[in-house]
C-alpha cells in the first residue's frame, strides 16, 4: 500500500501502455507525419491509463459514473469506445492515402512533363 | 590580348553574380477562357510561365501552349494547393530564383509583377494585398470576413504583420520556399505563410488591387464554404503542432 491506494502489476501495465501511447504521440509529431486524430487519442489515452494506473480509485468512480458495473452496459460503451478508435484510424489512414495519392499526381504530371520536353527535343534533332 | 582579358573578367563576373531567373506559376482548372491573356500579360516579366493544369475538362492546356507556357498537367484534379506545390517543385528542380504566382482567372493584374520582384530582392516572401487599398471593398461580406479571421490568427500565431494571408498573388525566394512546401492541398495559403513565419522568414506585404473573379469556375463552392473553417483549424493546428 502507497499513499493509501493498493498497487498490483495491473496497475504497473497500466502505466506502460500510458507511457507507450504519450511516446507514440511524441513519436508522431517528431516524424512529422501531421495526423492530428491519432496524436490526440494517444494523448488522451495515455493520459487516462496512466491516471488510472497512479490513482487506482478512479477507474471505480469512473466505472460507477458510466454505469460499466453493468455487464450489458458495460459490452455497449467498450463497443462504442472501440468503434470510434476504429473509425479515427481508418479516417486517418484515408487521409494518409489521399496524401500519398496527391503526391503521386504531383510527381507523375513533372515525369510527364520533362519527357514532353525531352520528346520534344528529340524531334528537333532529328529534323535538323 | 586585351579583349581576353576583358572577356575572362566578365565571364568571372557572370559566374559570380549569374542572372536572376524567375518563372511564373499559373494554376488552372477549367479557366480557357482567360488563361491566353494571363499568359500573354505574365510572359513578359518572367523567364518561364509554368501553368499547372489541375486536370480541367475544357481546353485549358491547350490553349496555354498555344500561347507559349509550358504545361504541366495533373492526372485528377487536387485543389489549388496541390496545383501550386507541382509549380514549386517545377521551379525548384529547374534552378529559377524566384517565383511568381499568378491567377489563371485574370484576377491579378500582370502588370504588378515587377513591383512584387522589386521588394523581394530583401524578402522571402511577398504577399499582393488587397487590404492596403479599396478592392476588398467588392469582395461578399462573408469572404471579407474569413479572410479577416484567418489572416488575424496568421498574424497573432505567427507574430507577423500582414493583411491579406489567403491572397494568391505572391512571389517567393526559392531558396526559402524549399522549407515551408505545405502539405495541404486546399488551404495552402495559411499553411505556408504561418509556416514560414515560424521559421523566421522575411515576409513582406505590397498593395495590389484585385477586382473580383467575374469569369471561370470559382474556387467557392458550397462544399468549401461549409468545410473551410474545419479545414482552417486542422491547418492551424498542424502547423502549430508539427513544424
Amino acid at each position: 500500500m502507497v499513499f493509501g491506494f493498493d498497487y498490483s502489476l495491473v496497475n504497473l501495465l497500466s502505466l506502460v501502455v500510458g507511457l507507450a501511447f504519450l511516446a507514440n504521440g511524441y513519436i508522431i509529431v517528431r516524424s512529422e507525419r501531421e495526423s492530428l486524430e491519432l496524436f490526440v487519442m494517444s494523448l488522451l489515452l495515455g493520459a487516462g491509463l496512466i491516471v488510472v494506473a497512479v490513482v487506482p480509485n478512479v477507474f471505480e468512480v469512473v466505472a460507477r459514473l458510466l454505469g460499466l458495473e453493468w455487464k450489458a452496459r458495460a459490452i455497449l460503451v467498450i463497443s462504442n469506445l472501440t468503434l470510434f478508435v476504429a473509425v479515427t484510424y481508418l479516417l486517418n489512414r484515408i487521409g494518409h492515402m489521399y496524401d500519398r495519392l496527391s503526391r503521386l499526381n504531383e510527381e507523375l504530371s513533372l515525369l510527364r512533363s520533362e519527357l514532353e520536353e525531352h520528346q520534344l527535343q528529340t524531334e528537333d534533332k532529328q529534323d535538323e | 590580348m586585351e579583349l581576353f582579358q576583358r572577356t575572362t573578367i566578365l565571364s568571372s563576373l557572370l559566374a559570380a553574380f549569374p542572372p536572376v531567373r524567375t518563372v511564373a506559376v499559373i494554376p488552372a482548372y477549367n479557366e480557357s477562357s482567360t488563361i491566353g491573356s494571363v499568359i500573354d500579360g505574365t510572359s513578359r516579366y518572367v523567364d518561364e510561365v509554368v501553368v499547372v493544369d489541375d486536370g480541367s475538362s475544357d481546353d485549358t492546356a491547350a490553349i496555354a501552349r498555344e500561347h507559349g507556357a509550358h504545361v504541366v498537367t495533373h492526372v485528377f484534379n487536387t485543389g489549388v494547393g496541390g496545383a501550386v506545390r507541382t509549380g514549386y517543385q517545377y521551379a525548384i528542380r529547374h534552378d529559377y530564383d524566384f517565383v511568381v504566382q499568378v491567377d489563371a482567372d485574370g484576377q491579378h493584374d500582370p502588370e504588378k509583377i515587377p513591383t512584387l520582384l522589386s521588394h523581394a530582392e530583401d524578402a522571402d516572401m511577398v504577399i499582393g494585398s488587397r487590404y492596403l487599398n479599396e478592392s476588398i471593398d467588392d469582395y461578399p461580406f462573408i469572404r471579407r470576413l474569413g479572410i479577416t479571421f484567418f489572416t488575424t490568427v496568421v498574424r497573432k500565431l505567427g507574430g507577423i504583420d500582414i493583411t491579406d494571408v489567403t491572397s494568391g498573388f505572391r512571389v517567393y525566394r526559392v531558396s526559402a520556399l524549399q522549407d515551408i512546401l505545405h502539405r495541404s492541398d486546399n488551404h495552402w495559403a495559411v499553411e505556408q505563410t504561418l509556416d514560414a513565419a515560424q521559421r523566421g522568414q522575411r515576409i513582406e506585404e505590397v498593395s495590389i488591387e484585385m477586382p473580383i473573379r467575374d469569369e471561370g469556375e470559382s474556387q467557392f463552392s458550397l462544399d468549401t464554404l461549409v468545410l473551410y473553417p474545419l479545414r482552417m483549424t486542422d491547418t492551424v493546428f498542424r502547423v502549430l503542432l508539427f513544424r
